[in-house]
């Protein structure tokens, strides 16, 4: 019986609280998700996916309710220990990328690694190692600019592997991408499941949802669960 | 006398630490207001980065205040005798108005406490929560008019110097024979021979109690770490006191010489910093053996201010048997050098 790695109990987000412009972007929401699923979290633009994921990856702190990721009760956690947290145990891979431009690939995959404290030996060989399993190695020297959507894609998920986190988080990871480019990638989060890794994705794409590695989809509107199952 | 440049530039320090110090005590008030770690509200991450920026400012501060300190000590030992008539060492520089040693007292009570500042930070760094965030800030708040108080009161003691008037020096002002004045006080009455007993038994009850902190957490958190900053406080006290009375002959080579500063000179192979620096790590030590104890009383943090409590009274009683060792060191090689002369 896999153990569970994320437990969510009655969170609750609200943007700007007390405010006339306040935001409840995630309500009551209770769910949990074990070692090595890979859970598709389903809804529309704007239904919350994007604010449950920051939730439950430590980026930002529930107004109410108890996250626990990987034994660790985060909830009262101050911002530097929550980074410090995330920075070994959850590796994002965001809607835009967020990568650097002017730097190459390879410097963009080390990002995460320099807080780490890692030798440039170690740093090299977990480089190497990623950018082969996501066949990307051949384009290590190349500045981001000069390389195609799915190459960057593969660099934003070797960067987010980095730290060997047990965790990942992908928002919308196939919004920039073609049909061929997401079935590729599909094909790519399927070997981090053989590798061990827990991954939480959220889309509205079918061909993500619809894949056959996706252990459960959790269906997402205005803020809630509205149905959850495999 | 104010315009001297070790002066100014000692002056100008300070005030530069005072600065830092109130802009970290005007951040200090608004978390000690509205810290709430439960929050999620920007208000709080703001707050939470004020906080690093005050732990910053405070470990400047400490560092100013460190260096200051060592300035100080230099100026009255080193740089104002040859100025002030009758003056040949620290005392007599102290002793040229009423606020020297005030002075000199205030900023060893405020590097203390900068000292157990930091080492409440410390702690409160460990746990994720920063459950002592606030009492930490309300401490920095208790802080800030001690800084401002010793650095008027220095003001004072430099402007008031007056180079024409003769001070009495060490030889009077330590003078077992009679009452002394200032720092010694109406401990000078008692005899040589009990001061020094009193400081082996102290030292002995020093290690007793780190020992005890050591072996049982539950005494440290009853009764050790009420005990241990009393022991401690004592024993600088005492320690001073044995100095004055009895250990400065052996390290002077003079029966009737009993000044406390003379032994920062090289003439001494500058000893006295040796002493005092042990002196000030054994009672910081001791007292944050307290510090941990009443932090203890929050169950989030209490395994870790135990096991640091544990490293405290390491610390403590190092210090207490080095320094006991330089102390009995300093007199057998007297004594063995006297007795080869004879």
């Amino acid at each position: 019986m896999p153990e569970k790695i994320i437990v969510a109990d009655n969170i609750v987000k609200t943007f700007d609280e007390g405010q006339p412009n306040e935001v409840r972007a995630v309500q009551s929401v209770s769910l949990c998700v074990f070692e090595g699923e890979i859970v598709a979290f389903r809804g529309p633009s704007g239904s919350g996916k994007t604010t449950l994921l920051s939730l439950l990856g430590c980026m930002c702190k529930p107004t109410s309710g108890e996250i626990i990721v990987c034994g660790e009760r985060i909830t009262k956690w101050s911002e530097h220990f929550l980074t410090m947290f995330r920075r070994k145990h959850i590796g994002f891979v965001f809607q835009n990328f967020n990568l650097i431009e002017h730097l190459t690939a390879y410097q963009n995959i080390t990002v995460p690694a320099i807080p780490l404290g890692l030798s440039s030996r170690e740093m090299k060989l977990r480089v190497h190692k990623w950018a082969q399993i996501l066949r990307i190695n051949h384009r290590l020297a190349f500045p981001i600019n000069l390389l195609s959507g799915g190459e960057i894609q593969r660099v934003a998920i070797a960067r987010a592997l980095m730290a060997e986190p047990e965790l990942i988080f992908a928002d919308e990871p196939t919004a920039h991408l073609d049909t061929k480019l997401s079935n590729e990638l599909i094909e790519i989060f399927s070997n981090l499941k053989d590798y061990g890794k827990t991954l939480l994705i959220a889309t509205h794409d079918p061909i993500v949802y619809g894949s056959k590695i996706v252990s459960r989809i959790i269906d997402f509107r205005d803020g809630h669960i509205v149905e959850s199952g495999a | 006398m104010i315009k001297d440049s070790w002066i100014i530039s000692l002056l100008l320090a300070e005030f530069i630490s005072i600065a830092l110090m109130l802009s970290a005590a005007i951040l200090a008030i608004r978390i000690a207001r509205k810290w709430n770690i439960t929050s999620s509200a920007k208000e709080q991450l703001v707050l939470e980065r004020q906080s690093y920026l005050i732990s910053t400012i405070m470990m400047y501060v400490f560092s100013f205040e460190m260096v200051s300190m060592w300035l100080f000590v230099i100026i009255v030992n080193d740089h104002l005798p040859p100025i002030i008539k009758g003056a040949m060492c620290g005392t007599g520089s102290l002793n040229a108005n009423q606020f020297g040693w005030i002075a000199l007292d205030l900023k060893s009570a405020e590097f203390i406490f900068l000292a157990l500042w930091l080492i409440l930070h410390h702690l409160d760094r460990k746990i994720p929560e920063y459950p002592l965030t606030r009492e930490k800030n309300i401490f920095l708040l208790l802080l800030a008019p001690l800084v401002c108080i010793t650095f008027f009161v220095e003001v004072l003691y430099f402007s008031n110097i007056n180079p024409n008037i003769i001070t009495t020096c060490c030889s009077i002002t330590f003078d077992t024979t009679a009452a002394g004045s200032s720092s010694v006080g109406i401990f000078s009455t008692l005899p040589e021979e009990v001061i020094v007993r009193i400081f082996h038994v102290l030292s002995v009850a020093v290690l007793m109690t780190d020992g005890l902190v050591l072996y049982s957490k539950r005494w440290m958190q009853t009764t050790g770490y009420v005990l241990a900053p009393i022991t401690g406080v004592a024993q600088f006290i005492i320690v001073f006191l044995a100095i004055v009375h009895h250990y400065a002959k052996y390290i002077y080579g003079m029966p009737n010489h009993h000044c406390p500063f003379d032994m920062l000179w090289k003439e001494y192979f500058f000893v006295g910093y040796f002493i005092y620096a042990l002196l000030f790590l054994s009672l910081i030590s001791s007292l944050s053996i307290g510090v941990m104890g009443i932090a203890s009383k929050k169950q989030v943090i209490r395994s870790e201010a135990t096991s640091f409590s544990g490293k405290a009274a390491i610390w403590n009683a190092g210090s207490t048997v080095a320094l006991f060792v330089l102390l009995v060191c300093v007199e057998w090689i007297w004594n063995a050098t006297a007795l080869q002369i004879q």
